[in-house]
């Protein structure tokens, strides 16, 4: 299923831990990036890998936010909706973000480029507000900041 | 209003991340100095004690307290796991550790592990620090090249091996005991206590968390000794920490302080005010999950556990969030409330349970149904939730709760429809 | 030993009691829905918290916290009494409140905790929140949802009793919710245990599902026929129809559990078609005219062997062999039945009490059986072909004749196992005992008492019975034969 190169890395994960269960949620986040979601085929890989039941897999992916079980888009947009960003134009952005996607929370673009996701604090409260495209963080950003973001991202 | 720079002296120096660079400014020493002399490590346990270092994650518990409760003489291996899943709200602290001085936090946990006789150290980041994880993953290899970790360090006889991990984007797991089953790969729920973790943690082994900003500490405690420590800030509740303004401030950021201060010189002074010129409203000043403080709160209260606590609030995380005039603060307990609604792990019942209902009563406000009872509802329902779970989460959920809704109770009121007042109601 | 005081008695534990635990010995019951005796404890549903040396703030779990020594602790203080109002509030404000149609109603804990701790009206004005119904779990069990208060009781039996993983927790706060796994059904042959142990209906047997309202039920706290193993079983009937049995705890033989295919078996005993009367060469007889013929055919004994069921009672047992001995049968065998066992519950013995038989003197079969003028068949059970062979005459006393009966110079009717009174002997050793589920109804004597009047005895209960064979077979601790008293 995965190139011997990334079987190789998460062998290397594996290894950090006494049990291989233990690997479960770095493993997870190697292989989403890998695959973009975490499908049943893959979670059963994962179980197997980590010498688990395919249940304990599913249960800890349907638990993290940041692990996916579903589809998402070929890019991931996070927005953060707590406090600190929420009073300091998270909210505006958010609209925007809607507006301009067409879509709403956790929905995905008809062309299937973005997914719009709202994310709890992200621990950059003091350049609110923040987002994540694919795990990279933007801060200060304004709806043209935003604008921007999204164009360069192909 | 004096800042100071114990833990981010280096954050903006050119290459602060390089291994090469913190060695220059005489890091490693402490470490490398502890291992040839091979310290006692209770004598370092007693040191930490003394420092009177409380930990920087939220709880706030004497850390060299907490080392000394990992059982001397227990076979097993001991674990230490520096918690790194920041996402308190209103905290940003250790993402700057992660991401501007790696190696300070690499010597702390070399120290630490050593003291507590731990031969294995996780770092366990959130998975969004996508920077932080990859500073401090290169910074581990390079310690590795260095001889820094690893087998039989210089020659000690001691062996360390320092490995990091990720959550995935659950408030949950920065609980300490959450922290542990996420590493284990089951669903990250929080433990009954007892027992503590330095008793039976990762793998059923002793085990010490310790939040980053704490653990980057102790190279610095170790280095100038304990009574160095003892003597930074407030006497009781000694220490440099990191303080993280937001909000509605002209500039918010990651200030450095020891503890002591007042409240109302650092948003007055390098936090440059309140933004537009504008009138303060509240401060919730230790992460959200602290009471909030009004404006006349907010200018007598030092910056220390005792004074925080003399205005009935807490530290918390040094997560400062500030507000102002014209935050509608409904809004700003419903946000909150929707946060921990949501980051409820589910495991417990009145968790699970109250803090989503909590949110619904709050929703039924904001639209306009709401009724005066709710308002008692509201605080009943958190004192049935408060000290009756698992973890302390609920208990967070709670504080802020309760006391925006006794202090700001005007603001709900105005949002309830005459009818449904108890004036009309019992008329 | 620690000593503590609770709700003001003083009480002696052992170390490491629970706070739960040591309230029982004192008799308190603390409420509680994720704590099991047999399965691990957790710690989820918090309304076992009890207020320990005055501290208010923070309640103590009594499932999980050991009792200290010198712990104050009040079960039923104020602070407790309304936490304990606080969680029922909490579990009940999106529970379907479907007493009505739910199978688990008049043995729900919820149920019960809500008339004591329960608010009379409900302050949740709210949307309840809407989770997956009526999902098949297996051919076996269904789950609801909407009902389950995630105590993950189930999880834990099967992760902690049964080594494996059918199921599972899914979702984070209250979008949780329990989940069949990504293999498909569940397979464990002891999966209906996750049915009796939930506390709620979350989990209902498919057979059993809107059956019966259970204070309909009549109740026998009994023994499973199905093994040897035993299981102590509670069997549940409705107008003298069997609908299920669940196991009853008995810590030394089965703890909270039984095997599916026993618990099922229950409907093997709803027979519509028995014996009734005795038949003396296919004609209707009186009993006595039947056991004066059972006597002239049996004469001095010689060549006649006597075949008794495992699943006769030790008590039908002495009967037999007092008999037996008196009028000079020898061969005492007793028969066999199996099926599939397994390495937790199940054993290969489909029959209840061969280790009685055994201890009574009964023997099996042996490989090769003289010949044989006649044989006595007591009791329900396979006979093999080759004693059929060259017969004389067969007796047969059985609550279903079938084929053999046609070949029986004398027909007498018997109880079924979920009938009989009085004690097996399971295969750890344990006399156990055994109380009638069903009423045989009419043209059916008790079995004892059948082979008392052949065998000219005066016992005119079953006490007597009982008596008689202890003091025939020196009943000991060791190897005891009687049930005794608890």
């Amino acid at each position: 299923m995965f190139s011997a190169d990334l079987v190789t890395e998460l062998e290397e994960i594996r290894g950090r831990f006494p049990y291989p269960k233990a690997a479960m949620v770095p493993v997870l986040r190697r292989v989403q990036e890998e695959k973009g979601w975490l499908d049943g085929e893959t979670q059963a890989w994962v179980a197997e890998f980590l010498s688990v039941e395919s249940i304990e897999v599913h249960e800890v992916v349907s638990f993290y936010p940041m692990l996916y079980g579903q589809p998402v888009g070929k890019h991931v947009v996070h927005v953060c909706r707590t406090l600190s960003c929420d009073v300091c134009g998270g909210k505006e952005l958010w609209k925007h973000l809607e507006k301009k996607l067409g879509v709403g929370r956790n929905g995905t673009t008809a062309d299937g480029r973005f997914t719009l996701r709202a994310a709890e604090c992200l621990a950059s409260c003091g350049t609110a507000p923040v987002m994540l495209i694919d795990n990279e963080r933007h801060e200060n950003v304004g709806p043209a900041d935003a604008d921007k973001l999204l164009e360069a991202t192909s | 209003m004096k800042l100071s720079n114990v833990i981010s002296a280096r954050f903006d120096k050119e290459g602060s991340t390089k291994l090469k660079g913190y060695r220059e400014d005489g890091g490693y020493e402490t470490f490398l100095k502890v291992l040839k002399e091979k310290r006692d490590p209770a004598q370092l346990i007693d040191e930490v004690k003394t420092s009177g270092l409380r930990g920087r994650g939220g709880a706030g518990f004497s850390t060299g307290m907490k080392w000394s409760f990992v059982p001397k003489d227990s076979p097993k291996p001991k674990y230490l796991c520096v918690n790194g899943d920041e996402s308190e709200p209103g905290t940003f602290k250790d993402r700057q550790i992660l991401e501007k001085d790696p190696h300070q936090l690499l010597e702390g946990v070399g120290l630490a592990s050593y003291a507590i006789g731990a031969h294995t150290a996780y770092i366990y980041l959130r998975c969004e620090f996508k920077q932080g994880i990859a500073t401090v993953q290169k910074a581990i290899r390079k310690a590795y090249e260095a001889g820094l970790f690893g087998k039989d360090i210089q020659g000690s006889g001691y062996d360390l091996d320092v490995h990091l991990t990720m959550g995935a984007g659950a408030y949950i797991c920065g609980e300490e005991t959450s922290l542990l089953n996420s590493i284990e790969g089951v669903r990250p729920y929080p433990r009954n206590k007892p027992p503590f973790p330095a008793v039976e943690g990762l793998f059923a082994c002793p085990t010490i968390v310790n939040n980053v900003e704490t653990i980057s500490n102790i190279p610095h405690i170790i280095k100038n000794g304990a009574d160095w420590h003892a003597k930074l800030g407030h006497a009781e509740d000694p220490g440099s920490r990191l303080w993280c303004v937001s909000g509605h401030v002209e500039k918010p950021g990651v200030y450095e302080a020891e503890t002591g201060f007042k409240l109302q010189d650092l948003i007055d002074g390098p936090c440059g005010g309140i933004r537009g010129g504008k009138k303060l409203k509240a401060i919730i000043p230790g992460g959200s999950s602290s009471k909030v403080l009004l404006p006349d709160e907010v200018a007598q209260v030092t910056m220390d556990t005792p004074g925080i606590r003399a205005m009935g609030s807490s530290l918390g995380s040094a997560g400062i969030i500030v507000l102002d005039e014209t935050t509608c603060m409904v809004d700003a307990v419903l946000n909150l409330m929707k946060f921990y609604a949501h980051e409820s792990c589910g495991q417990c019942t009145p968790c699970r349970e109250g803090t989503p209902w909590i949110v619904q009563i709050l929703e039924r406000i904001e639209r306009g149904e709401g009724r005066e009872v709710d308002l008692e509802l509201i605080e009943d329902l958190a004192s049935n939730i408060e000290g009756r779970t698992v973890c302390a989460l609920a208990d967070g959920a709670c504080w802020p709760l309760v006391s925006i809704v006794k202090k700001f109770r005007h603001e709900f009121l105005a949002k309830i429809p005459a009818a449904a007042r108890k004036e009309a109601v019992t008329a | 030993m620690i000593k503590l005081t609770i709700d003001g008695q003083e009480v002696e534990v052992e170390p490491g009691t629970t706070i739960l635990e040591a309230a029982r010995t004192l008799g308190t019951e603390v409420p509680h829905y994720c704590y099991h005796q047999d399965i691990g404890i957790d710690g989820n549903c918090r309304i076992c918290l009890v207020e320990v040396n005055g501290n208010t703030d923070k309640l103590t779990i009594s499932c999980k916290q050991p009792c200290g020594e010198g712990m104050d602790v009040k079960t039923e203080s104020d602070a407790v009494v309304k936490a304990r109002k606080g969680v029922m509030e909490f579990l009940l404000i999106n529970h379907p409140l479907d007493c009505t149609i739910c199978d688990q109603a008049g043995e729900c804990p919820l149920q019960d905790y809500s008339y004591h701790y329960g608010s009379g009206d409900s302050r949740f004005v709210e949307q309840k929140r809407n989770k997956r119904k009526k999902v098949e779990f297996s051919d076996k069990v269904v789950f609801d949802g909407e009902r389950c208060i995630l105590c993950t009781r189930c999880t834990r039996f099967f992760e902690e009793v049964r080594d494996c993983r059918p199921i599972g927790v899914e979702n984070m706060g209250g979008k949780s919710t329990i989940t069949l796994g990504p293999n498909g059904p569940i397979e464990d042959p002891y999966q209906l245990n996750i049915v009796d142990i939930c506390p709620v209906g979350a989990l209902t047997s498919q057979d059993f599902r809107f059956k019966q309202r259970i204070w309909f039920m009549d109740f026998a706290e009994t023994v499973c026929p199905g093994c040897a193993k035993g299981c102590n079983i509670t069997a549940g009937a409705y107008q003298g129809k069997l609908l299920r049995f669940v196991p009853r705890r008995n810590p030394d033989v089965n703890k909270s559990w039984m095997c599916d295919d026993g618990r099922l078996s229950y409907d093997d005993y709803n027979i519509t078609e028995r014996t009734r009367g005795a038949k003396v060469a296919g004609a209707d007889a009186s009993f006595e005219e039947a056991l004066a013929k059972i006597g002239e055919l049996v004469g001095d004994g010689s060549g006649v062997a006597v075949l008794a069921s495992t699943s006769d009672t030790c008590e039908e047992l002495h009967a037999i062999r007092t008999w037996a001995g008196k009028v000079g049968v020898t061969h005492l065998w007793h028969g066999a039945e199996t099926w599939e066992g397994d390495d937790f519950l199940k054993e290969e013995d489909a029959t209840p009490n061969t280790a009685g038989a055994q201890r009574l003197g009964f023997t099996p079969v042996p490989t090769e059986a003289p010949s044989l003028r006649g044989l006595v068949v007591a009791g329900d059970c396979p006979v093999p072909p080759a004693l059929l062979a060259d017969l004389d005459f067969l007796v047969l006393q059985a609550p279903v004749a079938g084929e053999l009966g046609e070949a029986a110079m004398v027909l007498l009717p018997g109880l079924t196992r979920v009938e009989k009174k009085g004690t097996w002997v399971n295969c750890l050793g344990h006399a156990q005992k055994v109380q009638p589920a069903l009423e045989p109804g009419p043209g059916v004597r008790e079995d004892w008492e059948l082979w008392r009047d052949l065998a000219g005895e005066d016992w005119t209960t079953l006490k007597a019975v009982t008596r008689a064979m202890e003091a025939a077979s020196g009943s000991s601790s060791d190897t005891p034969l009687v049930a005794s008293e608890s």
